[in-house]
């Protein structure tokens, strides 16, 4: 019995030491210093220090703050579940 | 004795290496003195590079540790869950982080494709349970969640997540409870009820012994006929929980009802039996054979039946699968379960599961 799973889910991670690079290749660096780039869903202001993630929706970059009801909603999207 | 001479091996190279390492440093460094003196217009060049090369190796060491312990003790649990369910894939695909930006390569993120920050949070055991949370909704019983009630399935989740971190210290629980359980309940209360029966379930080793492997049989077999996912299966589940849920909280059932819990279900859908080898006084007397018959008697009339013994009663659990397995009528699924449960904050039991259905006979 193969318990084993040959097929991986690829979880796509930015570290906090590659954040500034990662965000200037997908040409959100200068919004987020100046203050233009906002959370999604809570419509906060993004900075370096509370930045969680982005995920692309129908064809659009969602940027997403580090607050637990973001990600989870961020992660329910995905799911398209409850 | 191989494993552990290998082992021992490896164990000396390692040693071996502290000692060989700064060798090699020391020549390296002479070398570049020598080679810079004679050639100073690429000294400051080399010097520059060099430089640059300590975050880079700083962060990189950063990155594999999180990344090392999310996938070792992840991958580990994988193994564990399902080597619970009878070959049934509870969690059917590995994990792999994957860091991206990564040099000189475009990024690309992909529809619904969700991309985390880990690092230096303040909680450090924020970038495990993130990942962990991001692995299930990928991985937890993808096609089974098709007949499910989508709050029983998020709710499902969540147990195995709370399973998965039973071994971690509190800290990565009370990550978890205040970052996805909590915001999920407060927003969802058709979860908590689900919650509540399911925690019950698997605590008293039920979970994924026996109601998740229950679902995957029933998926293979109703995605193999075709069967749509309907409102009356999703009431059947519900049902089934609740049969699970009275049987892991029997000594209740009984004060409240005066008898004890029913162990068979048979809806027009599903239909599960289970034998739990318990009785004292009547092993003692008759051994596994009350259990073998009880056990004949169900087959007949479900499609799975476990077989399930806990503490001392695992031995004469096995006893009785060893029989049925001669049985020509019927087939064991997959090999024995292996759980623990919990009945009191303090105390593990360690338990066993055998899980059975009728031989499928063509001409």
């Amino acid at each position: 019995m193969k318990l084993w799973p040959e097929e991986k889910v690829k979880i796509k991670a930015v570290h906090d030491a590659d954040l500034k690079l990662f965000l200037e290749k997908l040409g959100l660096l200068e919004d987020l210093k100046n203050g233009k780039l906002r959370c999604s869903f809570c419509d906060c202001v993004l900075t370096f220090d509370n930045f969680g993630g982005l995920s692309k929706i129908n064809g659009k970059l969602k940027p997403i703050c580090q607050k637990k009801e973001c990600y989870l909603e961020i992660l329910k999207l995905k799911n398209a579940t409850v | 004795m191989l494993q552990y001479k290998i082992l021992l091996m490896l164990k000396w190279l390692k040693y071996l290496w502290w000692i060989i390492g700064p060798l090699f440093g020391l020549l390296f460094g002479w070398f570049i003195k020598k080679w810079s003196q004679e050639h100073p217009e690429y000294g400051e060049k080399i010097f520059y590079y060099l430089l640059r090369l300590i975050p880079f190796a700083f962060s990189w060491k950063k990155r594999k540790i999180i990344e090392k312990e999310i996938h070792a003790y992840i991958t580990e649990e994988i193994k564990s869950v399902n080597s619970e369910a009878y070959g049934f894939k509870i969690l059917p695909k590995g994990i792999k982080i994957e860091w991206v930006p990564k040099n000189k390569e475009e990024i690309v993120i992909e529809e619904n494709e969700i991309v985390i920050r880990l690092g230096s949070r303040i909680n450090p055991c924020e970038n495990f349970v993130d990942a962990l949370m991001l692995y299930l909704s990928n991985s937890f019983i993808p096609n089974e969640r098709l007949y499910l009630d989508p709050a029983l399935y998020e709710a499902s989740k969540f147990q195995i997540a709370i399973s998965m971190l039973r071994k971690r210290t509190v800290e990565f629980y009370s990550v978890f409870i205040d970052k996805y359980y909590k915001s999920a309940l407060e927003k969802h209360k058709e979860i908590l009820n689900y919650s509540e029966k399911l925690e019950i379930i698997e605590k008293s080793g039920l979970f994924t012994p026996v109601f998740l492997p229950t679902l995957s049989f029933y998926t293979e077999k109703w995605i193999f006929q075709r069967k749509s996912p309907s409102l009356e299966i999703q009431q059947e589940i519900s049902e089934l929980l609740d049969f699970f849920n009275n049987i892991a909280s029997k000594k209740e059932y009984e004060l409240t009802k005066g008898e004890e819990p029913p162990l068979t279900y048979q809806g027009k859908h599903l239909k599960i039996g289970i034998v739990l080898v318990a009785r004292k006084e009547l092993s003692k007397i008759f051994d596994y054979r009350p259990h073998l018959k009880v056990a004949k008697g169900k087959l007949k009339y479900n499609d799975i039946l476990f077989v399930s013994g806990r503490g001392k009663n695992t031995i004469l659990a096995e006893k009785v699968a060893l029989k049925l397995k001669k049985e020509s009528f019927f087939e064991q699924i997959g090999g024995a379960s292996t759980f623990y449960f919990y009945p009191k904050p303090d105390t593990i039991i360690k338990g066993v599961c055998y899980a059975f259905k009728k031989k499928n006979f063509s001409i």
